[in-house]
């Protein structure tokens, strides 16, 4: 990968890519014949280089954006045209749902009123919606741009703080169960610059601008740290993730079996709980009381 | 040369290796990808002094990573802005 990458041939490296993308697919049995894949797009490198690449490998995935109802910079704005752009030029269907719609509220005011930080609220949001959204749909696999860097920085994380539970479930694969959808990650193998050299040499214009709430996320950090690793010591981060997803996640998950899903009492979706998480955050965001408190917030924001 | 960064634009007036540059901004060479017009230069391409370039924060959260490494992180070697 490192030769390729400083002997950089702009007509080599995509189809070198392409076959790496098809190569992970078939090891880890991504997809299958019958399937129909969903892939979460969200404007950025990854999903949109994600989207190219499955449309190229012959592939008839289709993508969903979800609108956050993030306005800040236009962001979700100026995303989802990119999304957009790409779907008429492989001529894909891109759905696009509405947060506010299916919630009654953004994210940023789903977050402030269940207290958790923006991007826990947002990724419990997304995954829910996707779910819900491909059920529904008839699709049976869900693509996410996850890569290297992204899942190399989560594993950091997971292994500094010992999260078994998180651990056990760490993999370019989950298979479906119990109304939850089969998830795939067909970049694991490929880090953030080769994606974003995928995506650059294709010309495919993508939201470079991250999303405002992540200001802080500790994923960052450790993405810095195995990055300044990788510069003394060429291959690390592959090592340490791949290692972990071929020798210790099975061992994990043996011994750590997911609880048992049960449907929402509310909505019907998969949850460990009487009520899904996203339900109770859906309740107390649109609770009266919490709106008031809404617009006084906004209000005394945008004055000072 | 003219380096286009995050919006911003910063003025080189001697020619460098693209690391060198990066290395100026106090980035990984991991994680950016630094383009001349269409072409896609490598870490040991030369940068002439009427060259314009881009710089690509590769990671997504890019320029609050760079916030970040001025604030916490020791610069590298011979590092001056
Ligand atoms: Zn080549
Ligand atoms: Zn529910």
């Amino acid at each position: 990968m490192r030769e390729h990458r400083l002997a950089l041939c702009k007509d080599c490296y995509p189809k070198w890519f392409l076959r790496m993308t098809e190569r992970t697919i078939k090891e880890w049995r991504m997809i299958m014949p019958d399937d129909r894949v969903l892939v979460a797009v969200s404007g950025g490198k990854d999903s949109l280089g994600l989207w190219f690449a499955l449309s190229q490998l012959g592939y008839e995935a289709d993508g969903l954006y979800l609108d956050l109802g993030i306005s800040a910079g236009e962001y979700s704005l100026r995303s989802k045209q990119f999304a957009q752009q790409l779907a008429d030029r492989i001529r894909r269907t891109l759905h696009v749902v509405s947060v506010s719609e299916e919630m009654g509220k953004p994210v940023p005011d789903l977050a402030f009123a269940s207290n958790r930080e923006p991007c826990s609220a947002c990724g419990a949001v997304k995954r829910y919606l996707f779910n819900k959204f491909a059920l529904e749909h008839g699709y049976t696999v869900i693509a996410t741009g996850h890569n290297l860097d992204d899942e190399a920085a989560t594993l950091m994380g997971n292994v500094m703080r010992w999260q078994v539970g998180y651990l056990a479930r760490q993999s370019p694969v989950l298979p479906s169960r119990d109304g939850l959808l089969k998830r795939i990650k067909p970049f694991v193998r490929f880090t953030e610059k080769q994606v974003a050299l995928f995506t650059i040499l294709n010309r495919i214009p993508y939201i470079e601008q991250e999303c405002p709430y992540s200001v802080g996320a500790s994923s960052l950090f450790y993405k810095d740290l195995l990055n300044r690793i990788e510069e003394r010591s060429p291959g690390t981060k592959w090592a340490f993730y791949s290692q972990f997803v071929e020798q210790i996640q099975p061992l994990l998950e043996e011994k750590f079996p997911e609880p048992g899903l049960r449907p929402c009492a509310r909505c019907g979706m998969p949850t460990t709980a009487e009520i899904c998480s996203v339900c109770r955050m859906k309740e107390r965001a649109n609770k009266p009381v919490l709106q008031l408190s809404d617009k006084s917030d906004s209000q005394g924001l945008t004055k000072t | 040369m003219r380096v286009e960064f995050r919006g911003k634009a910063f003025e080189f007036d001697q020619r460098m290796r693209v690391k060198d540059l990066l290395e100026k901004l106090n980035l990984s060479p991991e994680s950016t990808i630094v383009v001349r017009g269409e072409e896609v230069l490598t870490e040991d391409d030369w940068l002439e002094e009427d060259d314009e370039v881009k710089v690509i924060s590769a990671i997504s959260g890019g320029a609050l990573l760079v916030q970040f490494r001025q604030r916490f992180l020791p610069k590298r070697s011979t590092d001056k802005l």
